[in-house]
């Protein structure tokens, strides 16, 4: 059993959801890629394997940060949005770990991982709860009823139904708002992590961010770290 | 560079701060080339770039969990659209973009269809209700029997 409130641990344990995550990504585009693009994410797929197995990690987390430079080149910017966002900033963090001088500096961007995951809560329940539409569960409605994300026709019945977005957008946003807060005891931390992964869960079904799912786990261990590093006994 | 990587190093995280209008990539193929003229008075079939299905079962929504290859391909569709309307310089890039993947659909869909045009529309929603406007149509483009970049 891995004891993620252990640095060294929950720092390979990031690494491993890491590479899963990128594992996952590089299939799709094997899929559907033409043959730049086929080799390149075939060689991510490779790297991300030996990162998951622990084989020259700091390397391959090198290699694996170009190869994303080379991806944001490719595509002009992030091919999948937030998600690609949050690709490179745990690479970032678990890679140039690799290459710290000391434990502290490591501990360091370890947390500043975590602190960006606590962030990507709140500041989105931030921007939410400051417009009227999502207040009012208006966006939510428009979300389902014409955006592109709802993954078949038959989810869009859910615009149909604005008091029930009403109570899902205030359950989102109490959520987000919230989430900061459940750092102060381990018992609340996991709680709102599973809530946090039902979250990306429920988006992965209705709204296909499958992607957004995988990756953002890769980045709890960080937080469960910290957790017991700032209020742990 | 700095510029693609310093939002994943330092993110905003402001998602779905509104609900703006919502892009739809559609595609005609075409027998001839047309100049804009013609092209305006051609009755063209549109279709809709990967369409969503009606229904999705459980099942299949829980494997799109691990792979999902269509549909990350249709979001990126649809943002190199938004890109292409909030970045008029960017036009010739992500229109680019757009095209080599509606080349591949038509190559599979349609391996004997000769040219190729796409237009974006977005969706709103206005006082009337849900709305489509029509932003942008690409120039006729002639697919050459084969998928764009296939070797």
């Amino acid at each position: 059993m891995i004891d993620v409130t252990h640095f060294e641990s929950a720092w390979r344990l990031s690494e491993m959801i890491l590479a899963c995550a990128f594992m996952q990504q590089s299939a799709e585009h094997l899929a559907a890629a033409h043959k730049t693009e086929r080799l390149a994410f075939a060689l991510r797929f490779i790297l991300s394997a030996m990162l998951l197995i622990g084989l020259f990690t700091p390397y391959v987390c090198l290699a694996l940060f170009m190869l994303g430079i080379w991806a944001l080149r490719r595509f002009n910017g992030p091919y999948n949005g937030g998600c690609d966002r949050m690709n490179m900033l745990i690479l970032s963090c678990l890679g140039l770990m690799h290459f710290l001088p000391s434990l502290r500096a490591q501990e360091f961007l370890f947390g500043y991982l975590a602190l960006q995951l606590v962030l990507s809560y709140f500041m989105a329940g931030k921007v939410k709860v400051m417009n009227p539409e999502w207040r009012s569960g208006r966006a939510l409605q428009d979300v389902f009823a014409f955006s592109a994300y709802p993954v078949c026709t038959g989810v869009r019945a859910f615009a149909g139904h604005p008091r029930l977005l009403w109570v899902i957008s205030w359950a989102v946003i109490g959520f987000e708002l919230l989430f900061p807060l459940a750092i102060l005891s381990q018992t609340t931390l996991i709680a709102a992590l599973c809530l946090a992964a039902l979250f990306h869960l429920t988006n992965a079904f209705l709204f296909g961010l499958n992607r957004f799912f995988w990756i953002w786990l890769a980045a709890f261990p960080a937080l469960i770290w910290l957790q017991e590093r700032i209020f742990g006994s | 560079m700095l510029k693609l990587l310093l939002p994943a190093i330092f993110p905003s995280w402001r998602f779905f701060e509104s609900i703006g209008p919502a892009p739809r990539v559609e595609y005609a193929l075409l027998d001839e080339n047309m100049d804009d003229e013609q092209g305006a008075a051609h009755d063209k079939t549109w279709q809709e770039y990967c369409p969503a299905p009606e229904n999705l079962s459980l099942c299949a929504m829980l494997r799109r969990l691990f792979y999902n290859p269509r549909w990350n391909e249709r979001l990126f569709v649809l943002s190199c659209a938004e890109r292409m309307i909030h970045d008029p310089e960017s036009v010739p890039r992500h229109g680019h973009e757009i095209m080599r993947f509606l080349k591949e659909a038509a190559f599979q869909d349609a391996p004997d269809a000769l040219y190729i045009q796409f237009r974006l529309s977005f969706i709103s929603r206005e006082e009337t209700g849900l709305e489509s406007h029509i932003l942008y149509e690409s120039p006729i483009e002639r697919l050459d029997g084969k998928a764009a970049g296939h070797d």
